[in-house]
C-alpha cells in the first residue's frame, strides 16, 4: 500500500509547508487554504483506498496495521477534517497565530493514522504525544481568554493522562515479557500487573475520551473554548483515541468478564452523567459537550460486549456499531461546534428563531441533532442499532439503561430544536456561508451514510 | 421462507410514492418555488398513487385469496437479512386502503384549508412524509423497516403539531392561564410538539428493547418468519418466565403511540396543529399505528400458543403468561376508554373533545383484541377472528367518522373564530355540514344503522365474552360517548352561543372542503347499511391475515341481551342530554360558578384527573432538579480547577523554587541524596 503511505505523507508535508508559506510573508495567502485542502483530501483518499481494499492493511513491517474498524475510524476523521475546514475556511486568518490552525489540523490527522493503527507501544506513545500536544495548542489558537484558559486546563489533565499512559505501557512491556507489540498482553488474570495496567489504561483513555469519573475537564474545554478548534479536537483527535482505546483494551483484555463488567459500569455512569447534565443546559456548546460524554458512554457499552463476548458475530457487530457511532458522532459534532462559534451558543437567545433567519442551516442542524438522537434512517440510528443489538445478548439491564438514556437525550435535543424553530426575538440569526455549507454538508453526509451504513457490515466478514 | 416473491414495483410505491412526493416538495422548497398549488397538488398526487396501488393490492389479495409479498428478496442489510419487503395480507391490505384514502381526503381538504398559510410548503412536505411513514409501518415485512416508519410518524407529528411554532394564543390548547398544582394546563404549539415526541418516545424505547430481544431470541427481524416460528420463541421465553414482561415492553410503543393510559397526555394537547393534521393523526395515522401493531401481533401470539397444544404443560405455561399480558392490555384499554370519555363530558374545546374521544375509542380497539387474546385457553380460532375483526372494524369505522368530525370541526372553528364550543351555536342553518355532523356523531355514539353501531357492538360482545366486568365497562363508556357527542352537536348546531362572542357570517364550507367531510359522513352511513357485506369482507380478512389462515364466517350482528342493554344505555344518555339542554334548559356555566360538588367534579375531569400535573411534578420537574444538581457539581469542579489547580501550581513552583537557591554545595547535596534514593530503589528491586 505504497500509495496510501504517500498520500499520508502528503498530509504531513502539507502540514509542514503551511508554516513555511506563512514565514515567507504570505500569512493570508489563499495558498494556505489550498495546501490545507490538499492535505485533507489526500488523507481522505488514503482512507477510502484502504476501505475499498476490504482487508487489513499493514505498514512499516506491521508496526502500523489498519483493519476494517480502524479504517472506518480514519474515514470518520477525514470527514471531520473536511467539515471543520469547510466551516472555518479562511476565518482562522484572523487569529493571532493563524497558520498554526491549518497546520495542526493536518498534523492531528496525520497522527490519528498512527494512533489508531499502532501495533507497537513506542509508536503508541509517540502518536499519543503528537496528537495530544497538537490538540492542546489547537484549543488555545483563537487567543481569546476562554480558549486560553481551556487550553491550560486541557494541558494539566492531559499531562496527567500522558503519565498514566506511560504507566500502562510499562505494565504492558512487563506483561509481554519485554516485547513491544501492543497486542501481546499476556499477564495472568490474577497478576497484580493486570490491575495496574487496567487502572492506568482506563484513567488515561478516560481522560482523553471523557469517561466518568475522568471527564471533569471536558465540559470546561469542549463547552467553553472557541467551537472551531473544539470541532477539530472533538472530531478528529477524539476518533483517533477511540480507535486506540477500543483496539488496545479489546486486544489486551479479550474474554475478560471482569473487564467487561468494569466497562459496563463506567458506561452506565458516563452516559447517565452526560445525559442528565445536558438536560437543563441552555448553551448549545455546553449541551454538545455533555452529550459527547453520553456518546462515549454508549460506545463503552458496546466495548463491554466486545471485550467479554466469545461469539465472533457479536464481537464484529459491536465493533461495527462503535465505528458507525463514531462516524455519526463526528459528522454531527464537527459542524455543530463550528456553527455555534459563528452564530452564538445560547439557544434561548442567539440561536432562538434561527429557522426564520436561516432555513437551510436550521434544517441541517435539526438533521444533525436527529442523527445524534438516533432517528432512522440517519447514520446515528445504525450506530446505535448495531451497538444495542449485541447488548441485548450481553445484558438486558445494560440495554434498558442505554435505551432509557437515549430517551432522556431526546428531551434536550428536542428542546434545542424547539428553540431553533421558535419565533425569533428580534433580528433572527444567520450563519455565515462557510458555516452554513458545513452544516448542510454534515446533514447531507448523515443522510447518505444512513443509506450506506447497513452495508458496512460486509467489511466485517 | 420460500417461494417466489412478487416484484418490487409497483407494490413498493404504496409507501414510496408519498416519500417521493415529500422529496419533490423539499426540492421545490429549496428552489424557492412560490406556487402553493405546486406543493398541495404534488402531495395529493403522491398520496393518490399510494391509494390506487393500495386499492389494487387489496383487490388482488382478496380476489386471489393470497398475500402479496414484494421485494422479500431485495436485501438492504445483508448481515441481518433485512429486506425492503412490502407485505399485503388481509390485515395490512385493508389497513393501507383505509390509511391512504382517508389521508387523500384530508390532503384534498388541506389544499384549501391551508391556503395563504406561511408554512404551506413545509406543511405538505411533512404531510406527505407522514403518510409515507404510516404506509411503511403498515406494509413493512420486518421490524426494522417498520420501526423506521414508526419513527417517521413520530418526527412528522412533532413538526405538524408544532406547525404554528410562533405560538400565537389562538393556536393554543387549554384555557390560557390555567394552572393546577402549579403545573401549566395550557399548551402552545411548539410545546405540544415536544410533548408528543417525548411521550411517544418513552414507549418507543420499550419497542426497541422488545425488537432487540426478539432478534436475539430468534435471529430474525422478519415478521413473517417471526410468525411462523412463534411457537418456538414463545416457548423459549415462557420457559424463562419472561414472555409476558417482554410482550409488555414490546407493546409499550404501541400504547404510547395510540395514547393509551398512562401515555394519553400527548394526544390531548396535540390539538395545536392545523385541524386537518388533527384529523390525520386521529383518523388515519399515528394513533392508529399502535393499535395496528397490536392487531398484527395478537394472531401471531394466539396461534403460536395453539400450536403448542400437543404439549399440555407447555401450552398451559404459555397461556398463563399470555393471559397476564392480555389482561393488562385489556384493562389499560378499558380504563383509557372510560377515563377519556369522562374528560370529554366536561371539556369546552371542540377539538379537545374529539381528541379525548379518539383515545377513548382506541381503548375500545385494544379492549377487543386483548379480550380475544384472553380467550386463548379455549383454543377456538373463532374467538381470535371475532376479536381481531371487532378491533379492526372499529378502527376503520372510527377512521371514517372521526376524519369527518375533525374536518367539520376545522370549518366550525373557522366560522366561530374560536375553538371553544361555548362560542359556537346556531349552525343548523348550514344544512350539509349539520347533516355530516349528525351522521358522524351518531356513528361515534353507536346508533344503528351507522357503522359505529355495528363495530362497537362487536367490541362489547367480544369484551363481555372474555370478562363480564370489561364488557360492562365498555357499555358504560358507550353511554358516556353518546352523551358527550350529542352534547357537542346540540351545543354547536341547535343552541345559541353561551358567550357574547361576536356574530360571524355562517355559511357552508367551499366545495373542496365540504366534499371530503360530507363524503366521509355518508361513507359511515353506507358502511353501516352494507354491513352484511362488510362482515363478509372482514371474515375473509381473517382468512388472509398472517397467522390466522382459517375462514370463520362471522354473523353480521348477534342481537343479544347485551346488545339491547348497550343500545338502551346509549339512547338514555342521548335522552338525558336533550332533557338537560332543551327541557330543563340548565345553564351549566352558571351552575359551575356556584361551586360545590358539581364544580369540584367538573374541575377534576376538566383537569384530566390531575394526571398531567402528576407527570410534570414527578418526571419533568424531578428530572430538571437532578440535572441542576449535576450541573452544580460540575460548576464546583470547575471552580476547583480555577482555584485549586493554580494554588497547587503555585505551591509546587514555590516548593521547587525553594530547592533552587543558587548554591553549588546545596545542589551537590541534592544530587548525592537523589543518587542515594535511587540506589536504595535499585537494590530493593534487585533483591
Amino acid at each position: 500500500m505504497l500509495v496510501v503511505e504517500v498520500l499520508v505523507y502528503v498530509t504531513l508535508a502539507a502540514s509542514l509547508i503551511i508554516p513555511l508559506i506563512a514565514s515567507l510573508g504570505h500569512e493570508r495567502s489563499k495558498a494556505i487554504l489550498a495546501v490545507s485542502w490538499t492535505g485533507v483530501l489526500s488523507f481522505t483518499l488514503a482512507s477510502l483506498i484502504m476501505l475499498s481494499s476490504g482487508k487489513p492493511v499493514e505498514f512499516y513491517s506491521g508496526l502500523v496495521s489498519h483493519d476494517s474498524f480502524t479504517t472506518l475510524i480514519l474515514v470518520g476523521a477525514s470527514l471531520s477534517a473536511i467539515l471543520a475546514l469547510a466551516a472555518v475556511s479562511s476565518d482562522a486568518y484572523k487569529w493571532p497565530s493563524h497558520p498554526a490552525f491549518y497546520s495542526l489540523t493536518l498534523l492531528i490527522l496525520f497522527g490519528v493514522f498512527y494512533l489508531a493503527g499502532a501495533r507497537n507501544i513506542l509508536l503508541v506513545a509517540a502518536s499519543w504525544l503528537l496528537v495530544s500536544v497538537a490538540s492542546y495548542v489547537t484549543i488555545a489558537l483563537p487567543g481569546d481568554r476562554d480558549s486560553r484558559f481551556a487550553a491550560v486546563r486541557y494541558v494539566y489533565v492531559g499531562a496527567a493522562a500522558t503519565l498514566l499512559i506511560a504507566l500502562w505501557l510499562s505494565a504492558h512491556v512487563y506483561a509481554s515479557g519485554g516485547g513491544l507489540e501492543a497486542t501481546h498482553f499476556q499477564a495472568l488474570p490474577r497478576d497484580p500487573i493486570v490491575s495496574v495496567a487496567l487502572t492506568a489504561a482506563l484513567a488515561a483513555f478516560g481522560f482523553k475520551l471523557g469517561i466518568f469519573p475522568f471527564h471533569w475537564w471536558l465540559p470546561s474545554v469542549y463547552g467553553k473554548a472557541d467551537g472551531r478548534p473544539v470541532a477539530v479536537v472533538a472530531g478528529i483527535a477524539k476518533l483517533g483515541f477511540i480507535g486506540l482505546t477500543v483496539r488496545l483494551l479489546v486486544d489486551s483484555f479479550s474474554g475478560s468478564q471482569e473487564t467487561g463488567l468494569i466497562l459496563a459500569v463506567l458506561s452506565v455512569l458516563t452516559m447517565t452523567y452526560g445525559n442528565v447534565a445536558a438536560l437543563t443546559a441552555t448553551d448549545l456548546q455546553r449541551l454538545l459537550a455533555y452529550s459527547s460524554i453520553a456518546h462515549v458512554g454508549y460506545i463503552l457499552a458496546a466495548m463491554a460486549v466486545a471485550v467479554s463476548t466469545s461469539e465472533s458475530q457479536l464481537f464484529k457487530l459491536a465493533l461495527a456499531g462503535i465505528a458507525l457511532q463514531s462516524i455519526a458522532y463526528t459528522t454531527a459534532k464537527t459542524p455543530l461546534f463550528s456553527a455555534v462559534a459563528d452564530a452564538g451558543r445560547d439557544f434561548e437567545k442567539e440561536l432562538k428563531g434561527l429557522l426564520a433567519g436561516d432555513r437551510a442551516a436550521s434544517i441541517s442542524i435539526a438533521i444533525l441533532l436527529a442523527s445524534l438522537l438516533g432517528i432512522p434512517p440517519l447514520i446515528g440510528f445504525w450506530g446505535k442499532l448495531y451497538m444495542f443489538i449485541p447488548l441485548a445478548k450481553y445484558s438486558l439491564i445494560l440495554l434498558a439503561i442505554a435505551l432509557v438514556n437515549s430517551g432522556v437525550s431526546s428531551a434536550y435535543y428536542i428542546r434545542a430544536l424547539r428553540n431553533i424553530t421558535a419565533s425569533p426575538g428580534e433580528a433572527p440569526s444567520r450563519l455565515h456561508d462557510t458555516y452554513r455549507f458545513s452544516v448542510i454538508l454534515g446533514a447531507f453526509t448523515a443522510i447518505i451514510l444512513g443509506f450506506i451504513a447497513p452495508l458496512v457490515l460486509i467489511l466485517f466478514p | 421462507m420460500s417461494g417466489a416473491y412478487d416484484p418490487l414495483m409497483p407494490w413498493t410505491l404504496a409507501w414510496l410514492a408519498p416519500y417521493i412526493g415529500a422529496t419533490v416538495i423539499a426540492l421545490g422548497w429549496l428552489l424557492k418555488v412560490r406556487s402553493e398549488k405546486f406543493y398541495g397538488y404534488t402531495s395529493v398526487l403522491s398520496i393518490l398513487v399510494s391509494s390506487l396501488i393500495s386499492t389494487y393490492a387489496a383487490y388482488k389479495v382478496f380476489s386471489q385469496a393470497k398475500p402479496i409479498y414484494a421485494g422479500g428478496d431485495v436485501v438492504w442489510v445483508p448481515w441481518f437479512n433485512i429486506t425492503l419487503g412490502t407485505y399485503f395480507d388481509g390485515l395490512s391490505a385493508l389497513m393501507s386502503l383505509t390509511v391512504s384514502w382517508i389521508s387523500l381526503m384530508i390532503a384534498i381538504y388541506s389544499v384549501k384549508y391551508m391556503e395563504g398559510d406561511w408554512g404551506y410548503g413545509r406543511y405538505f412536505f411533512f404531510f406527505s412524509f407522514f403518510v409515507g411513514s404510516m404506509m411503511l409501518l403498515v406494509l413493512a415485512d420486518n421490524l426494522v423497516l417498520m420501526f423506521i416508519g414508526w419513527e417517521g410518524t413520530g418526527l412528522c407529528s412533532y413538526a405538524l403539531i408544532g406547525h404554528w411554532y410562533t405560538d400565537e394564543e389562538d393556536k393554543w390548547v387549554g384555557k390560557p392561564g390555567r394552572y393546577v398544582l402549579g403545573t401549566q394546563m395550557f399548551f402552545e404549539p411548539s410545546h405540544s410538539g415536544v410533548r408528543a415526541i417525548l411521550f411517544t418516545r418513552v414507549g418507543d424505547l420499550g419497542f426497541i428493547l422488545g425488537i432487540a430481544i426478539l432478534y436475539i431470541t430468534t435471529g430474525s427481524f422478519n415478521i413473517i418468519e417471526l410468525a411462523s416460528r412463534a411457537p418456538e420463541w414463545m416457548q423459549t421465553l415462557a420457559s424463562k418466565g419472561i414472555l409476558a414482561p417482554l410482550l409488555l415492553i414490546f407493546i409499550l410503543g404501541a400504547l404510547a403511540k395510540s395514547a393509551q393510559f398512562p401515555f394519553h397526555e400527548w394526544l390531548v394537547t396535540a390539538m395545536t396543529g392545523p385541524t386537518p393534521i388533527s384529523a390525520l393523526i386521529h383518523a388515519a395515522t399515528m394513533v392508529k399505528a399502535g393499535i395496528y401493531l397490536f392487531l398484527r401481533i395478537t394472531p401471531i401470539l394466539f396461534t403460536g400458543a395453539l400450536a403448542l397444544k400437543a404439549s399440555p404443560e407447555v401450552f398451559s405455561l404459555v397461556v398463563s403468561q399470555l393471559e397476564h399480558f392480555f389482561i393488562i392490555i385489556a384493562l389499560a384499554g378499558a380504563l383509557t376508554a372510560f377515563m377519556l370519555a369522562t374528560m370529554a363530558l366536561v371539556s369546552d374545546e371542540l377539538k379537545l373533545i374529539l381528541a379525548y374521544s379518539t383515545a377513548s375509542q382506541i381503548g375500545y380497539m385494544f379492549l377487543a383484541a386483548a379480550s380475544a387474546g384472553l380467550l386463548v385457553y379455549t383454543g377456538a380460532i373463532e374467538t381470535l377472528v371475532e376479536g381481531l375483526v371487532a378491533g379492526f372494524s372499529h378502527l376503520v369505522s372510527h377512521a371514517v367518522f372521526k376524519a369527518s368530525l375533525f374536518l367539520i370541526a376545522g370549518w366550525l372553528i373557522h366560522l366561530a373564530h374560536s375553538r371553544f364550543i361555548n362560542d359556537m351555536g346556531g349552525y343548523s342553518t348550514i344544512k350539509l355540514t349539520a347533516l355530516a355532523l349528525w351522521l358522524s356523531g351518531l356513528s361515534l355514539s353507536g346508533i344503528p344503522p351507522l357503522s359505529g353501531f355495528f363495530t362497537k357492538e362487536a367490541v362489547i360482545h367480544t369484551a363481555i365474552s372474555a370478562n363480564t366486568l370489561l364488557g360492562l365497562a365498555a357499555i358504560v363508556t358507550a353511554g358516556l360517548t353518546a352523551a358527550y357527542t350529542v352534547r357537542v352537536i346540540v351545543r354547536v348546531l341547535h343552541l345559541p352561543p353561551y358567550s357574547g362572542h361576536g356574530k360571524h357570517k355562517v355559511e357552508e364550507a367551499p366545495i373542496s372542503m365540504l366534499a371530503p367531510y360530507l363524503l366521509l359522513a355518508l361513507a359511515s352511513l353506507a358502511i353501516g347499511l352494507l354491513w352484511p357485506s362488510m362482515a363478509n369482507i372482514y371474515s375473509r380478512m381473517g382468512l388472509l391475515t398472517l397467522s390466522v389462515g382459517e375462514l370463520v364466517h362471522l354473523e353480521a350482528i348477534v342481537i343479544s341481551g347485551t346488545t339491547v342493554l348497550a343500545v338502551l344505555v346509549v339512547l338514555a344518555s342521548i335522552a338525558l342530554i336533550f332533557l338537560l339542554y332543551f327541557t330543563l334548559k340548565v345553564n351549566f356555566p352558571a351552575l359551575l360558578g356556584r361551586g360545590g360538588l358539581y364544580s369540584a367534579l367538573h374541575n377534576f375531569l376538566y383537569d384530566r384527573w390531575y394526571i398531567n400535573p402528576l407527570v410534570y411534578l414527578s418526571f419533568v420537574n424531578g428530572g430538571a432538579k437532578l440535572a441542576r444538581s449535576v450541573e452544580g457539581v460540575d460548576i464546583n469542579i470547575d471552580l476547583l480547577y480555577h482555584s485549586a489547580t493554580p494554588s497547587t501550581g503555585s505551591l509546587s513552583a514555590w516548593s521547587l523554587r525553594v530547592l533552587h537557591r543558587g548554591r553549588t554545595d546545596y545542589y551537590l547535596a541534592l544530587y548525592l541524596l537523589s543518587a542515594l534514593v535511587l540506589l536504595f530503589l535499585v537494590l530493593a528491586l534487585m533483591r
